[in-house]
């Protein structure tokens, strides 16, 4: 059954409020829990269910780490003869818009050769582990051409603002749609999860742009729901999108939840990531660690609490890590104390500077900063 | 098939019956180490680290977890067009076939595969050993000197070299005589068990050696004493780097303390030497609000609530609070309740140990594994 659908990963999102984050990658290559790039969620969510064709609709430009991290798909079981992964860049004539309407249109040809009779079109900065089984069951019961996925909200949900919200009639059917501008209790927020025939969304595309309309593919998709008919599927999971930092920071801190962590990352066999053989953490005396995460090849020395600490960061004696997210490779310097903060990679921090930032606004240092006297 | 000018053959298929019970159910060079490796990952990852891409992996006890770690030789960047990793079990021929009968046995078995690649030379690994070795400067010193075989030696002590394969040598290195565990060693160079051969004499040697009934079919024993005899150049290539043989539970306990000593010179930290491995990601490894660490490695997957000092933590692992971790080595998935504390102590995988003090002394104490300690 499973062979019967290809994915198409949207990693085109805006980033705008996630700028110091994106300055030189695309949301879906931002690393994430101490060892994942968000994309390893769809990537990952995609192939356990058997998706053997993945197409990612990339940005035009800063996809070095994107396609570093990606390989040729060997981590997600997509190094394949047929099949596999396929990176779908903007042509020339459309490579100053960011609009993947554009982009797919653009590799047609591709959808075209692919075999699969289904597409699960997925974006790539929905952190979330999600079983697709039941989606594709409900898609194919429904017998509708299009499923969209979406997510009832909790009052003080700050994960999924800025999505699309759906209104629907009592026979489950779609009326309208809106933005979400502040947290709704029930709103039902479009995770941006879309199931559709290929043959309907190559029609679609290449059916003349309606009203001159350059954008979002799902947003296409819904503009043409008069002629189509959709099913609605609502999943209960914990999930959250990456759009700015601040969500980032909200969804990097939950992990430090139990369940959260055991649903989001260990559920359904775990995230599929790239593999790097990095050696084990380890522990010098006097280092003291609570409450947090500690990926392999760290060197500690100082302490660590309330953190998620990336691959291969070291942090000397007497230094404090509170409250904060740090990528891979810094470097944290004697009786540095960092509190509030999330550090890009590679950052080095000389002996004794202090860096705090507000609560729950946290200060992002670049990549690759240098801070010493 | 492309020529390769060496390929390595890597014995593979102890029993390691001196590291029971961890070897009931998989060969030695499975065994795990040093956190999230097998002890294999060290001979492969030197062979890719040396630039070597084809590897026979010759493998004959308990061979289904060995047979999965290796896979396709992906991990090791193995998974090649031409050449690649090979697993090389015995098997049957029109005339039945047998078992490995040892070392030389398991190549005289196997000159089908290296023929294939049509090898200048062979390189001859064992499975059970930790040590970063560049292979490559091995095989430059043996076409420099021109010699048949080149053995890679270590200098010990006078007591330690009554365990080894002990070579007297001249001024230039070449050997003059070997003695296998000598009861009054007369050097202290003894052999790590890392041959190189030149692949045409080598081939001469294993047949004629397979046609003596009397003959161990032994490297050590039979074949190297043979090519001696016959006046054969025969050299060494010193190794001044760390290098443990693992096969004891005293031995493997003291290689993971080495991990975590300044002093020693493990180090699996080395930049542009990867030690690789195959396995699954996991998580990164999470510490509850009153964990204690010292003095310790620990690994992605592992969840540590408790006190951990001096020891090496698996994937999997989870030490509760209020459970004390001394001078020891949890294997993976190993679960450590409340109150426990477990000294000197080597515990297998997947084992679950819910009450008591558990402690070695001089001899270090293991605990099977995937069983229920209650």
């Amino acid at each position: 059954m499973k062979n019967s659908y290809m994915g198409l990963i949207l990693a085109t999102q805006p980033n705008k409020n996630i700028r110091a984050l994106t300055k030189n990658r695309p949301i879906a290559s931002i690393p994430f829990g101490g060892r994942y790039r968000i994309i390893d969620f769809p990537l990952t969510n995609l192939t356990k269910v058997g998706v053997k064709n993945v197409g990612i609709v990339i940005p035009h430009k800063n996809i070095r780490s994107l396609r570093d991290h990606i390989r040729s798909g060997q981590f997600w079981d997509l190094n394949r003869k047929d099949g596999g992964i396929f990176l779908l860049q903007p042509t020339i004539d459309n490579a100053v818009t960011k609009y993947n309407v554009e982009n797919l249109k653009s590799n047609l040809e591709y959808l075209h050769k692919s075999k699969e009779k289904n597409v699960i079109i997925y974006s790539s900065n929905l952190v979330g582990n999600i079983d697709l089984n039941p989606i594709i069951e409900s898609h194919e019961e429904s017998g509708k051409d299009v499923t969209f996925v979406y997510k009832k909200l909790d009052s003080n949900d700050r994960l999924h603002l800025g999505t699309k919200t759906f209104t629907l009639n009592s026979e489950n059917e779609y009326q309208s749609s809106g933005v979400l501008v502040n947290s709704e209790e029930n709103a039902k927020s479009f995770l941006e999860i879309t199931i559709i025939e290929k043959s309907l969304l190559m029609d679609i595309l290449s059916g003349g742009v309606q009203n001159g309309y350059k954008g979002d593919v799902n947003k296409f998709i819904e503009l043409n729901l008069g002629k189509l008919t959709s099913n609605f599927y609502e999943h209960t999971g914990y999930t959250g999108f990456v759009t700015s930092t601040e969500s980032f920071y909200e969804l990097s801190m939950n992990l430090l939840d139990r369940d959260t962590r055991l649903e989001l990352l260990l559920s359904n066999g775990g995230i599929s990531t790239k593999i790097q053989d990095t050696p084990p953490a380890l522990f010098r005396k006097g280092s003291k660690v609570s409450n947090s995460l500690v990926a392999n090849g760290c060197k500690i020395k100082g302490s660590i609490k309330n953190s998620i600490i990336s691959r291969r960061v070291i942090i000397e004696e007497g230094a404090s890590i509170e409250n904060s997210v740090i990528l891979q490779s810094c470097t944290i310097g004697k009786g540095v104390e960092i509190k509030n903060v999330i550090m890009d990679k590679n950052v080095t921090v000389g002996k004794y500077e202090q860096i705090i930032g507000p609560k729950d606004l946290p200060i992002v240092i670049e990549k690759k900063s240098v801070y010493e006297d | 098939m492309r020529k390769k000018e060496m390929i390595a053959m890597l014995l593979a298929g102890g029993q390691g019956s001196r590291l029971v019970p961890l070897t009931a159910d998989v060969a030695k060079p499975a065994i795990d180490f040093g956190g999230k490796y097998k002890i294999i990952d060290f001979p492969l990852s030197n062979c890719t680290n040396s630039g070597i891409d084809t590897v026979g992996i010759l493998t004959q006890y308990r061979p289904f977890l060995l047979n999965n770690h290796i896979g396709t030789g992906a991990a090791w960047n193995m998974n090649n067009a031409h050449g690649g990793a090979a697993v090389l079990p015995p098997y049957t021929t029109q005339d039945g076939g047998s078992w490995y009968k040892g070392t030389a046995n398991a190549i005289y078995q196997n000159i089908q595969y290296i023929d294939m690649y049509t090898p200048d030379h062979v390189l001859i690994l064992s499975g059970d050993h930790i040590y970063n070795m560049d292979y490559n400067e091995m095989l430059e010193a043996h076409k420099k000197s021109n010699a048949d075989v080149t053995i890679a030696a270590l200098t010990v002590t006078l007591e330690e070299a009554k365990r080894f394969g002990i070579m007297n040598v001249n001024d230039d290195n070449t050997i003059y005589e070997f003695e296998e565990k000598p009861e009054h060693p007369k050097s202290t160079l003894a052999s790590m068990g890392i041959y190189i051969f030149k692949w045409s004499e080598l081939r001469k040697y294993l047949i004629l050696d397979e046609e003596d009934p009397k003959s161990e079919k032994d490297f050590g024993m039979n074949i190297l004493p043979n090519m001696l005899n016959d006046g054969l150049k025969m050299v060494t290539h010193s190794f001044n780097g760390y290098w443990k043989d693992v096969g004891t539970i005293n031995s493997l306990w003291e290689a993971h303390m080495d991990l975590l000593s300044d002093e020693s010179e493990l180090d699996i930290f080395t930049p542009g030497w990867k030690i690789y491995t195959s396995g699954e990601p996991k998580a990164a490894a999470y510490f509850g609000e009153n964990a204690e660490v010292s003095n310790s490695m620990v690994v992605d997957g592992a969840c540590v609530y408790g006190t951990v000092t001096n020891s090496v933590i698996f994937p999997g692992v989870v030490v509760e609070e209020g459970a004390e971790i001394v001078d020891s080595v949890l294997f993976p998935g190993v679960k450590i309740k409340k109150g426990v504390k477990i000294e000197r102590t080597i515990v297998g995988q997947n084992t679950e140990v819910q009450s008591g003090t558990h402690a070695g002394n001089e001899t270090i104490k293991v605990i099977a594994q995937n069983s229920i300690i209650k």
